[in-house]
């Protein structure tokens, strides 16, 4: 073993703060909130750190003597700016809530423009670059469901065939994402377990 | 020895004991008290041979019966020693059968020669000789010169007795007898023997050196003066057969040469390779000696040596010193050069032209004389290497080249798969964006409806309608919600549109707001969608009824410190002041002191996290949750387990709850339209696009099975 100390650490925080879960014990419960801060003071500065590394690599991107960057400059100028922005003003200003209603969100939200019609034209070239029963059957899933969000059968709603059929449909989505969450609450069990039995060290290097 | 081992059964039985007491076969001892097996007659050759020394120790005779035969000088006929009147014996059946068989004796000198000793009764000189006490076995400076006078002179024949009566390597067990004695050193009656013999023979000046076959230089004859292989004259008579009137006497092949000689009697068919006789010149000396069928002649006993070199030996004892003027050159015959020793070991000499020929490749080029490269490996032919083909089945075989493919697929690099890519088409992508945005613009200017609200109301929605009206109807005081605002600035358009009017409802109702966040823009988007939900509010007092807490930082972490001290997770505003001492949070210990929770959340993860560690600290208190379309299904089953208790997701769930809601013209029915219009576009370009393609296919199918 490369870090008995570390390792041993570990182990009893983990199990302390699954013990202050489990067992209505002031004290426990205590250690438990108290390892929380801990962890949550250390990921604040562990954003810090990643701010700080941030800059220096856009730093290091322009003054590079080959293939100097210089939107690395125009990401700098934002940094400084936003940082002296809420360094002045608060993240409460009105003002400084301005940068990002009126540049980020429209920003974000022009890409997922951007991907809409990128996902349209791929949908156009769906069976010209796969060739199989597995495009037929996106393809066919992709219409139905497209069909049912889109609320064009809400005019069928007195129907009862269509309504049991629609409430049939809307269940497939559900059962394989119910799917997906058994596993990764298996997957997290297992990790927590490898973790309290040593198995996996992520923190000694 | 203090027992005597059975030979049969490895007993050990008394030393007096006549028969063993195990296996009851009778035990014949011998002096020394070991034991010979009575029907043990493996050396009997050795001991025809070697009956002189019969007496030793290892042989069953007694030391008196033996002394008189060991004595030297006995000459009277009747201590002629057992084995010598055996040797005699053979000798004369061997000669009498001979003269049965053999030609008039004046054609065969040597044949008379051995047969007229017998006529006379008489033995020849030679013989004589060997009636002198000798050790059996000669000491190896006696036996290597004796065998030396025997390779040059004496393979001319066994005396044509057929075959020798031991084995060919008697010398060899000599040698044997005397290197691997025990302690190293030869025994006594050897060692008196050999010093015995060695004195005299230095003292006659008859001591002979071995002949180094190895180009050393030759020793020469102490009497004579000259070397062994020079003075023997074979062309000349021996002295025995001039004694007995014979004096046509010429050097001939002997009849087992001359049978087998295809042309009879050519003495230079020998320097011919010819298949009906063994190649001597190619034969190694062990070979050649095998196949003629004789022994090595240094093995040879003194009477089964040939006559001419027995009488040459007499003859060089007798003779009186020569000068070398006075000397013949020694001449070999033909057929005797052919069979030499030498000549049998070392390869075939090289003709006058390879002995003149320079080497003109390799690292001894420009030499003149050198043995060509190129003659050992014509001459030697490459030996036949036996087939090892392996016998397997069919199935082994199959096994076999399974496992040959995996070991060379291991060492293999992977291969990646270059999928052939469709050359992206600027100008449908072009029309494409062009199209879905103008679509879209128009539907959203146009106001135009394809269809109506949508009139079927799933049951999270309706869940959360209800939770959301049980909230405004709570006065006094008014319900305070714990609001997440954690989703990105990219789905803020839908997030918002889809928040805004529950929330309205609720700052209608005189709810009061808390929010936090674990994205970092997520007090700011939260501050705008206050904004927008309290525009044209009445009643509606930002500073009583909303609260914001900024971000947390440390994801699910601060989530977990959130649900256990809410006062440490989040201590203060976005402004900086302190927020617990405010008085829209006072009694509010933790999580389960606010009337419920609304999480906004674009992100299944986000909400997992949230229902993980938040939720079991709400102590029952409601969670709902305003998501993405994209995100919902992740969500829903939490809500059919009861872990959320309503769920708004995405336009759609907006339209349903404005419905339930009874709201008329709203934000949502105006998008609406097209939002149906985007997902109609989607619908045909799908549709569109694989008509097309499947139809090119087609065409491409049929114009390739045309061609």
């Amino acid at each position: 073993m490369r870090a008995p100390l570390s390792t041993a650490i570990a182990i009893a925080a983990g199990i302390v703060v699954l013990l202050g879960y489990f067992l209505p014990v002031p004290e426990l419960k205590m250690i438990r909130s108290m390892l929380i801060d801990w962890a949550v003071i250390v990921a604040g500065i562990a954003g810090l750190i990643a701010i700080i590394h941030l800059v220096k690599v856009h730093i290091k991107k322009l003054s590079s003597e080959q293939n100097r960057d210089y939107y690395s400059l125009i990401t700098l100028i934002a940094f400084f700016f936003t940082l002296a922005a809420g360094l002045l003003l608060s993240p409460s200003d009105q003002r400084f809530q301005q940068v990002v209603t009126s540049i980020q969100v429209p920003v974000e939200a022009s890409l997922m423009g951007v991907l809409a019609i990128s996902l349209t034209y791929a949908s156009i070239r769906l069976f010209q670059r796969r060739k199989g029963w597995m495009p037929i059957i996106f393809a066919v899933s992709a219409v139905v469901f497209l069909i049912l969000a889109s609320g064009f059968l809400s005019i069928a709603d007195q129907v009862p065939l269509v309504k049991t059929l629609m409430s049939a449909l809307n269940m497939l989505p559900v059962a394989g994402a119910r799917g997906i969450l058994l596993g990764i609450a298996l997957g997290s069990l297992t990790t927590g377990l490898r973790i309290l039995l040593a198995a996996d060290r992520p923190y000694s290097g | 020895m203090s027992e005597v081992i059975c030979p049969y059964c490895g007993t050990p039985n008394l030393p007096d004991a006549k028969e063993c007491k195990y296996c009851h076969k009778p035990l014949s001892t011998r002096q020394d008290g070991e034991m010979t097996p009575p029907g043990s007659d493996n050396l009997d050759w050795l001991a025809n041979l070697r009956g002189a020394d019969r007496d030793e120790p290892w042989q069953g005779e007694s030391a008196e019966e033996n002394q008189g035969s060991r004595t030297p000088g006995g000459p009277e006929e009747d201590d002629v020693p057992e084995w010598l009147e055996r040797i005699r014996r053979r000798s004369m059946e061997d000669r009498a059968l001979q003269e049965m068989q053999t030609p008039p004796l004046e054609d065969r000198p040597d044949e008379q020669s051995l047969s007229s000793p017998d006529k006379e009764g008489d033995l020849p000189d030679w013989l004589k000789i060997s009636e002198e006490p000798q050790p059996p076995f000669p000491s190896p400076e006696e036996s290597e010169p004796l065998g030396e006078e025997i390779d040059h002179a004496g393979q001319t024949a066994p005396t044509g007795t057929g075959e020798t009566p031991f084995p060919a390597d008697l010398g060899e067990f000599d040698l044997g007898m005397e290197e691997t004695s025990p302690s190293g050193e030869a025994p006594d009656w050897l060692e008196q023997l050999k010093a015995e013999k060695s004195q005299a023979e230095f003292d006659t000046g008859e001591l002979d050196l071995p002949l180094d076959l190895e180009g050393k230089e030759t020793p020469v004859d102490s009497g004579t003066g000259m070397s062994e292989g020079e003075e023997i004259d074979f062309e000349a008579a021996p002295e025995f057969l001039e004694q007995a009137g014979i004096e046509d006497f010429t050097t001939e092949f002997p009849d087992w040469i001359e049978e087998s000689t295809p042309e009879g009697g050519d003495s230079d068919f020998l320097e011919k390779p010819d298949k009906s006789l063994p190649d001597f010149s190619a034969t190694e000396d062990i070979g050649m000696k095998e196949d003629i069928g004789f022994p090595p002649v240094e093995q040879l006993p003194a009477e089964a040596q040939p006559e001419t070199t027995r009488q040459t030996e007499i003859d060089r004892a007798a003779a009186p010193p020569r000068r070398d003027a006075d000397i013949e050159p020694a001449r070999l015959p033909g057929w005797l050069e052919a069979i030499k020793p030498i000549e049998s070991v070392a390869p075939a000499r090289f003709s006058a032209e390879a002995d003149n020929q320079t080497e003109s490749r390799g690292p001894l080029a420009g030499f003149q004389g050198i043995i060509p490269g190129s003659y050992p490996v014509t001459k030697y032919p490459k030996s036949a290497v036996p087939a090892l083909k392996m016998q397997v089945t069919e199935k082994q075989r199959v096994y076999a080249n399974l496992l040959e493919n995996l070991i060379s697929e291991e060492a293999k690099p992977l291969q990646r798969k270059v999928e052939k890519a469709a050359a992206p088409s600027e100008l449908l992508r072009f029309f494409v964006g062009i199209a879905l945005v103008g679509l879209l613009a128009f539907m959203l200017f146009s106001g135009i409806q394809l269809g109506s609200l949508p009139g079927l109301y799933s049951p999270d929605t309706v869940a959360f309608f209800n939770t959301i009206q049980q909230f405004s109807q709570v006065q006094n005081p008014p319900a305070r919600i714990l609001v997440a605002v954690d989703y990105e600035p990219a789905l803020a358009g839908e997030m918002q549109t889809a928040a805004r009017t529950p929330l309205r409802q609720m700052l209608a109702s005189g709810g009061q707001l808390i929010m936090v966040s674990t994205v970092p823009a997520g007090p700011a988007l939260g501050e705008q969608l206050v904004a927008d939900a309290a525009t044209d509010l009445p009643v509606f007092q930002p500073d009583l009824q909303v609260v914001n807490l900024g971000y947390l930082v440390g994801g699910s972490t601060s989530l977990a410190s959130l649900a256990a001290q809410p006062s440490i997770a989040a201590p203060a505003l976005t402004s900086g002041s302190p927020a617990w001492d405010l008085p829209l949070l006072q009694g509010i210990q933790s999580v389960a002191d606010f009337d419920g929770l609304l999480l906004m959340t674009d992100n299944a993860e986000t909400a997992r996290a949230w229902i993980e560690q938040v939720q079991p600290s709400l102590a029952g208190k409601p969670l709902l949750i305003i998501s993405s379309a994209q995100s919902a299904p992740i969500i829903l089953p939490y809500y059919q387990s009861n872990q959320v208790q309503g769920m708004l997701a995405g336009l759609s769930g907006s339209a349903a709850y404005e419905q339930l809601a009874q709201i008329g013209a709203s934000k949502t029915s105006s998008l609406w339209g097209a939002y149906q219009a985007g997902i109609l576009f989607v619908l045909g370009a799908i549709l569109l696009g694989g008509l097309v393609y499947g139809i090119r296919a087609l065409f491409h199918n049929f114009s390739r099975k045309r061609a």
